[in-house]
């Protein structure tokens, strides 16, 4: 346990003890050559009622090496430094929060049997939940084809897209089914081009995709004009 | 319902894939019980077409018919 005395002191973060020498210096332990440069460093006021008057009373403190100041540089670390003084308790108080900190023991948590069954539990809940979406996809997906004609069926197999006729206006759409139901329906022209995209869909988490394609074919064959007034349009460059 | 009777079905997309709700055209119960879900999902903005014919043709419907084979209810779709 480091302590500050009157004649001499432990500074953890150089790892050396200081004694006061006989004039106004400081010596570390062991001896290190001292320095009459005023390198910046950082000031450590020997104890709480350090004077700024008293350059005796007062170390400079670098990595290397300790400087007794002269009167101008206490001066100037008034000026610039005042912020950074420490008194010798609270750097005690610091050394023994560091050494609290190296010296606690990891804690290792064990869980208890509850624990661990609960925490299964939610594992296979959440198996389990991931199981019904991917029941529910293939559901919605079979409920699509079930209502395309073999041709749209056709393309949907080996494009992942089928067109669709509107039922008032003849347009054609197609209906992209790669994996977004955002934006994916093509608006064509005679020759099948894209003029713009519409994009209208189901709220994401009320129906599977299959269901969202469904729903845009039904809507664009039995009610184009909703969906058409419904959907936003892109341009498409 | 028994074997044999003349159903009717509703066909609501939701996050199941799709639920099946089907009534005996005979049963008063089962036709009121379709009427009402009928009625509440108009209410909640859902689309409702009747199906028909082998190459499922759907017409919009606002009112439940008994002797409808098949609705198909769509939700509501939003511009995106």
């Amino acid at each position: 346990m480091p302590q500050i005395l009157n004649t001499q002191a432990y500074l953890p973060w150089l790892g050396r003890k200081v004694v006061k020498s006989a004039g106004n210096g400081w010596v570390v332990m062991p001896t290190v050559t001292t320095s009459a440069t005023t390198t910046a460093g950082n000031w450590w006021p020997y104890d709480s009622t350090a004077s700024t008057n008293a350059a005796s009373q007062m170390y400079w403190v670098t990595n290397q090496q300790i400087y007794t100041p002269t009167w101008s540089d206490i001066a100037e670390a008034n000026a610039y430094e005042r912020d950074r003084w420490v008194t010798g308790e609270q750097l005690l108080r610091q050394y023994e929060r560091q050494e609290a900190r190296i010296a606690a023991p990891a804690i290792i948590r064990q869980r208890t049997p509850e624990q661990i069954a609960q925490e299964e539990f939610r594992l296979l809940q959440h198996k389990e939940r991931e199981r019904e979406k991917l029941l529910a996809a293939e559901r919605a997906e079979a409920f699509l084809v079930a209502h395309l004609t073999p041709e749209q069926q056709k393309t949907f197999k080996e494009n992942k897209w089928f067109i669709v006729e509107g039922g008032k206006t003849k347009t054609k759409y197609r209906i992209q089914c790669h994996g977004s139901f955002v934006g994916n329906v093509d608006v064509l022209d005679e020759r099948q081009n894209i003029k713009h995209r519409l994009c209208a869909h189901v709220e994401t988490h009320q129906v599977p995709r299959g269901d969202n394609w469904l729903a845009q074919k039904a809507m664009l064959e039995w009610d184009e004009e909703h969906f058409v007034k419904t959907a936003n349009v892109h341009r498409v460059a | 319902m028994q074997d044999g009777a003349f159903t009717g079905t509703m066909q609501v997309m939701d996050t199941t894939g799709h639920t099946e709700i089907k009534w005996n055209k005979d049963n008063p119960a089962e036709v009121d019980t379709a009427r009402t879900m009928f009625t509440a999902m108009v209410d909640a903005g859902k689309n409702i077409f009747e199906v028909t014919g082998k190459d499922n043709q759907g017409r919009r419907a606002t009112e439940f018919n008994p002797q409808a084979e098949r609705y198909m209810v769509v939700p509501q779709l939003r511009g995106g």
